[in-house]
């Protein structure tokens, strides 16, 4: 702010000395005219030989360089005036207006920086809460996952001992079928050997004769049948 | 092919035999010949066997019968064969046996035997069924090896049998248990 004000203050400073700069310069064809109306008014009488004198220093003397002449003080104090006026008028109010909307925006944003730092303390708080409600989740659902690890195993113990049950006992009764099929199997092979046994012995003892008795038997027997 | 059917060939051929006047000769060939077809499948197979020619089916039965049959047993099986009917071949012979034994007045018994039978046990054994069953008989005997020994008789749906295969079979279920 004040280094704004200083800048604006050695720019009216420069253009209040530019534009009467033309007021400063002492050319020789002015010295020359100074030294001839000394030279007359000596002739004339009009002033002494001493302030003739006196006043050729003047003629012939360059102006300050720091003091300006009257006339470019006056225009330059002008310029000044209409310049500074101008910023005051004009500038000035500008600048402050565009420095209060710089603060207010600032402010503004000192403001929201502060709501934003706000919400992101609360934010961070209720990541924090949700971490910690998470935290406990997460270990109520590792207490709860334990508790029915437990359980299925119990259960899946429970069951293999139910299947192991199962198998053993249609192993048993598989053994007991096999051995019930290989018993009814032996027995059939026997029956079977037996009667083909017994069809040989037949087969070889039963000449013609047998034969014949064996027909004659079933025709006694059926005379006896139709009797009865 | 339907039992009318069958029953009007039976009869029909039965009137050819009886024309021929071999009626018992042809009666007991055509038995013995269709026993033959259902005791071996070859046989009956080549002779139901629609891609098998006729002539050849015809051969074969000819070659069968030449020389063991009357010309009329022949030409009987022939006209079966010939007619496309030899899956029916059996069921026409046993209906013939019965047409002709119902023309005698009787019924046809099938009677299954290890040995051949002498006439006078045949004759005994047709006495001694005929007053068992109460019915006149006429039998046809069939020599089978599998009956081992003694008889098996069917008389219509009735069987009586006194074969040793029989007893060997119970034996063999008594023991099975």
């Amino acid at each position: 702010m004040r280094k704004t004000r200083l800048t604006l203050l050695v720019i009216a400073i420069v253009a209040s000395t530019m534009i009467p700069t033309a007021a400063f310069a002492a050319s020789g064809a002015e010295a020359e005219e100074c030294a001839t109306h000394l030279v007359e008014d000596l002739a004339a009488g009009k002033i002494t030989e001493k302030e003739a004198k006196k006043e050729s220093i003047h003629c012939f003397s360059s102006p300050s360089p720091i003091l300006p002449a009257t006339a470019e003080l006056l225009w330059g104090g002008i310029a000044f005036a209409i310049v500074a006026i101008g910023l005051m008028k004009f500038g000035f109010p500008a600048v402050k207006k565009g420095l209060a909307a710089r603060e207010d925006k600032i402010r503004q944003d000192l403001a929201d920086a502060e709501t934003s730092k706000q919400e992101a303390a609360a934010k961070a708080q209720e990541y924090d809460d949700k971490l910690s409600d998470a935290r406990a989740e997460a270990s109520r659902i590792i207490e709860e996952a334990k508790t029915q690890a437990g359980d299925v195993k119990a259960d899946l113990v429970a069951k293999a001992e139910d299947e192991a049950a199962n198998i053993r006992a249609k192993a048993q009764s598989d053994a007991e079928a096999i051995k019930a099929s290989a018993l009814n199997d032996i027995q059939t092979q026997v029956a079977e050997l037996s009667v083909e046994l017994a069809e040989k012995v037949v087969q070889n003892s039963l000449d013609k004769k047998a034969q014949l008795e064996l027909v004659n038997g079933y025709i006694a027997d059926l005379s006896k049948s139709s009797k009865n | 092919m339907s039992s009318s059917k069958v029953q009007a060939y039976a009869k029909s051929l039965v009137e050819i035999a009886r024309a021929e006047n071999r009626l018992a000769d042809i009666e007991d060939e055509l038995f013995k010949f269709s026993r033959a077809v259902i005791e071996n499948d070859n046989l009956r197979m080549t002779l139901t066997d629609i891609n098998v020619p006729v002539e050849q089916r015809l051969a074969v039965v000819d070659q069968i019968l030449e020389g063991k049959a009357l010309a009329a047993t022949k030409g009987i099986v022939a006209l079966i064969v010939v007619a496309e009917h030899s899956g029916d071949l059996t069921e026409i012979i046993d209906e013939f046996i019965r047409e002709a034994a119902k023309s005698r007045s009787k019924e046809s018994a099938e009677i299954r035997t290890a040995v051949e039978l002498d006439d006078a046990t045949v004759a005994k054994l047709e006495e001694a069924l005929s007053k068992a069953t109460g019915k006149a008989l006429d039998l046809h005997v069939v020599v089978d090896e599998k009956v081992l020994g003694g008889i098996i008789a069917t008389v219509g749906d009735e069987v009586i049998d006194g074969s040793v295969r029989t007893r060997l079979n119970k034996l063999k279920e008594a023991i099975d248990g």
